[in-house]
């Protein structure tokens, strides 16, 4: 049966609703480096502390946190990668009652998009 | 007529013959009596005026049966059989054929007169015109009818509602959506088609609707037979009768999911675009924050 998504409140978001294995499901580029790790991105492992991106034939190691500001009515991530250091907003959560499905998306300072899906 | 009357009810005295005959041709009804074998030796003159057979020729065991209705006959005699054969009521309805040659419903009520050893002694019976009755009554069904193809034919899911808050009836939208039977969902079985988190919520709301007899309207996510939920816009009207005595109620569900998610992209979107906006611009500060640092410290 498929799972029925409700929208999470992003000022109320617990941190522990980000971690764990996320697919990338959609991706809008914008002025985003193609060849970047994020770019080419098909799974992100978070866990306290340390981002793993996954991408064909390649695999980066590095660190992630949730940061907030009063002026924004949402949290954003700060991403950091050997090579990358980049900021991406939470635009929007959606996830199931039981906790089980969820649906990430996210505004990189280059305009990329992503929406990422955990289950 | 009077010879015969007599002769049915000669057992009574003089003065309960008179009150008898008063009585059975006082009342509206068509009144008979019948020995305990069922041969009819007495009608009254409401018989005669609505048959156009006196009580001789109406006189016999089959005479009644033959102006029947031809569909009436066959149930009325087993009817009849029966009750001339257990003592009990006799109760049916049928049409008998009027002088006129038209058929009217009619309300067959007879019962068994009793000596003192319990041994049945003759049948006294009445037919009740039901005709106005009956035809209100299809009236009705006919309505009922024509209502039932409406609500087939609208694009929404509809139900109908008992005062007291039991749903009797959904359309067959209702069942081709959900994929269920009207057993499943008559009276409350409705909260198993609703997603959990809003059951407790609608029931409150539609409790309190039937108690206020006020209008009621509500937006939630129904199942469908395939296990998904779409958003449906719920409405339900009280039907009232001439002295605003609420019948019952009539509900729709009207699946407005696209509009739904349209309208809360388009929220969503100018919503993150003020973020989007907002975001970069923190961003461009912050650079602007560290270029004049740096600049200060060269």
């Amino acid at each position: 049966m498929p799972a029925f998504l409700l929208d999470i409140n992003l000022q109320q978001l617990p941190d522990e609703y980000l971690t764990g294995e996320w697919r990338v499901a959609d991706r809008v580029l914008n002025r985003t480096a193609p060849d970047s790790a994020l770019a080419q991105a098909t799974r992100f492992l978070l866990s306290p502390g340390t981002l793993t991106v996954e991408a064909p034939e390649l695999e980066k190691i590095g660190s992630w946190n949730i940061q907030r500001d009063e002026l924004l009515q949402r949290p954003y991530l700060q991403l950091i990668l050997p090579q990358e250091d980049t900021r991406a907003l939470i635009t929007r959560m959606r996830r199931s009652p039981d906790g089980q499905e969820s649906r990430l998306n996210l505004y990189f300072l280059s305009g990329m998009e992503l929406q990422l899906t955990r289950s | 007529m009077e010879d015969s009357a007599h002769a049915a009810i000669s057992h009574l005295s003089d003065q309960e013959n008179a009150q008898f005959l008063f009585l059975a041709e006082v009342i509206p009804q068509l009144v008979w009596i019948t020995d305990p074998e069922g041969y009819h030796a007495y009608f009254n003159q409401h018989w005669i005026d609505f048959t156009g057979y006196d009580v001789e020729a109406s006189k016999g065991t089959e005479m009644w049966n033959n102006l029947l209705h031809p569909d009436d006959r066959q149930r009325a005699r087993d009817r009849w059989t029966h009750s001339l054969s257990t003592g009990e009521f006799y109760e049916i309805e049928y049409r008998f054929l009027s002088k006129q040659g038209d058929y009217r419903w009619f309300l067959g009520q007879a019962l068994p007169q009793r000596n003192a050893d319990g041994t049945i002694v003759r049948w006294f019976g009445t037919c009740t015109d039901i005709q106005e009755q009956k035809e209100k009554e299809e009236q009705l069904r006919q309505r009922e009818q024509e209502l039932t193809t409406l609500a087939n034919a609208i694009p929404q899911m509809a139900w109908m509602v008992e005062p007291s808050g039991y749903i009797f009836w959904y359309n067959e939208r209702w069942y081709e959506y959900t994929g269920t039977t009207l057993e499943q969902m008559q009276g409350w079985g409705w909260q198993a088609a609703m997603h959990p988190d809003y059951v407790d919520g609608i029931t409150e709301r539609l409790n309190r609707a039937f108690e206020t007899e006020e209008s009621w309207q509500d937006m939630y996510p129904i199942r469908s037979k395939t296990g998904d939920y779409r958003w449906f816009l719920s409405r339900a009207v009280p039907l009232r009768d001439e002295h605003g005595k609420v019948l019952r109620w009539f509900g729709t569900n009207t699946d407005v999911t696209d509009q739904k998610q349209l309208q809360e992209q388009l929220e969503r979107s100018y919503s993150d675009l003020e973020a989007k906006i907002t975001f970069r611009t923190l961003e461009l500060e912050h650079q602007v924050q560290e270029l004049r640092q740096r600049l200060g410290e060269a």
